[in-house]
């Protein structure tokens, strides 16, 4: 017994990571279907757009690369269902160079197939990316076509019919960020809101979400989607499963795995301390 | 062609997991690849989205008007001398110029969201067991990070408050952060399983 417990503690991770991967892949090959709740946060984010009067402008701003689309792109997925099903119109634009090729994959596979009706330029419109982050910002408080002179598509930006109605940030309902990182989220929080009075809204990597509950509970963000989790939530609001449901189940099957392992680990490290000390 | 890009990115997923078994030559290959295309992507990205738009074709379409969009063309030329010995001190005007003005912006922008607006959401009535909670954590934690007086008797217990509030807020970031891990393996999974084999429902 005290050599397996032994050799538990001295395993080797490699074990470790293959049954994560078998664990992850079998949850999604059953796809196992597991509760799940929606938290205030992420209805407060909801409540934001819902409550927006039809017609209004939205900015969304896809801060994020291709390294976080587990988490963040079946949640822009799902916002931006939402903000069409409400006829919103949406101001697209991104602060991270390679998230931009994420727009034109996400309006071709929400706006074009689900709401054929949506005009470009009218219903939404694809800025692109700019560099200045915070100088950005300022400026698009000023003018959006002092900031982006074009659009994704190099049509003048103020030609276009939505831009013409929207000349800056500040007529905006409701920012709402993807954010992976910095240029993000807190970018938004520290200018929009804070500087001009846009509320703030968005999702964030599972990891950086801790960092954001403080500006949630100051009431500085209007609602948070936090990882795979967040989007699930909204995708559930929504009523659109899509891959961050699927892929919650597999997330809590991990989860037990997990802690299951730093129960044996710590069970077979105390037991055969305990042996030692005698 | 969209064939040939999924077996792609799948070839270079696997090489990359293989560093879960060991660091081998197909890691670094994918690595390689991984860093001189994100490279390369940024610089074409910035040329085409922000030097053409905002500086070369209003110079060159509007010259009268925008003629001060000059100063900034310069100071981005300047960028280049960091690539001569002779004048590279032609550099710290651009660079002087970027962290004045990115200091300028964020300290004060830092001062009101994370100082003055924090400072006021923490100044809260204590009617209700959350507040309580949420001040004594935040007088804790303080109090534990105070070093000029000896963390002993009524400053020792505070501090020692502090320190399981701090313990706390590490295992929820810990949490998250494997909860973020483990949501990049999942969506690895749903594109090789999905996308590549085709075999998830």
């Amino acid at each position: 017994m005290r050599n397996f417990l032994e050799r538990l503690t001295r395993i080797d991770r490699r074990w470790i990571f293959l049954a994560l991967g078998l664990t992850v892949a079998l949850a999604l090959l059953i796809n196992v279907k597991l509760p799940m709740t929606v938290s205030g946060d992420v209805r407060q984010a909801y409540d934001l757009l819902e409550k927006l009067p039809e017609g209004s402008p939205v900015l969304f701003s896809w801060d994020y690369d291709p390294g976080s689309m587990p988490e963040l792109y079946p949640l822009s997925a799902a916002m931006l269902r939402h903000a069409m099903r409400r006829n919103l119109k949406v101001v697209m634009m991104g602060h991270w160079v390679t998230g931009i090729p994420l727009i034109e994959k996400q309006v071709s596979e929400v706006i074009r197939v689900e709401f054929p009706d949506k005009v470009y330029g009218r219903d939404y419109v694809n800025l692109g990316y700019k560099s200045g982050q915070a100088v950005l910002v300022v400026t698009m408080a000023k003018s959006i076509a002092d900031a982006f002179p074009q659009d994704y598509y190099k049509n003048k930006t103020d030609t276009l019919e939505l831009m013409r109605s929207v000349k800056s940030l500040k007529d905006m309902g409701a920012v709402v960020s993807f954010s992976a990182g910095d240029p993000g989220l807190i970018m938004w929080i520290q200018f929009a809101w804070q500087r001009f009075g846009v509320p703030v809204t968005g999702g964030c990597t599972a990891v950086s979400a801790p960092e954001f509950s403080a500006y949630l509970q100051s009431g500085q963000l209007m609602g948070l989607m936090g990882g795979m989790r967040g989007a699930a939530e909204y995708e559930a609001l929504v009523k659109h499963p899509g891959a961050a449901s699927t892929g919650m189940s597999a997330q809590s099957l991990a989860h037990f795995l997990i802690v299951g392992f730093i129960l044996i680990g710590n069970l077979a490290y105390f037991l055969t301390r305990k042996k030692e000390d005698k | 062609m969209a064939l040939f890009g999924i077996w792609l990115a799948a070839l270079l997923t696997l090489c990359i997991y293989s560093f879960l078994y060991k660091d081998n030559p197909l890691y670094k290959f994918a690595e390689h690849v991984y860093v001189g295309i994100s490279a390369g992507y940024f610089v074409a990205a910035e040329f085409h989205n922000v030097v053409l738009p905002n500086l070369w074709i209003p110079l060159t379409t509007n010259f009268a008007h925008k003629y001060y969009l000059i100063i900034p063309g310069v100071m981005g030329l300047l960028v280049f001398f960091a690539f001569s010995r002779k004048y590279n001190w032609l550099l710290r005007f651009p660079i002087s110029m970027v962290v004045g003005m990115g200091a300028g912006l964020s300290v004060t922008a830092f001062l009101s969201t994370d100082v003055l607006a924090q400072t006021q959401a923490t100044l809260i009535p204590m009617n209700s067991l959350n507040n309580f909670l949420l001040v004594l954590g935040v007088l804790a934690t303080l109090v534990y990070f105070f070093f000029s007086a000896e963390h002993k008797g009524f400053v020792g217990a505070g501090a020692k408050l502090g320190v399981w509030y701090l313990m706390i807020a590490f295992g929820a970031a810990f949490g998250y952060t494997v909860m973020a891990r483990i949501s990049l393996l999942i969506g690895r999974m749903q594109f090789l399983l999905g996308d590549w084999l085709h075999i998830l429902k």
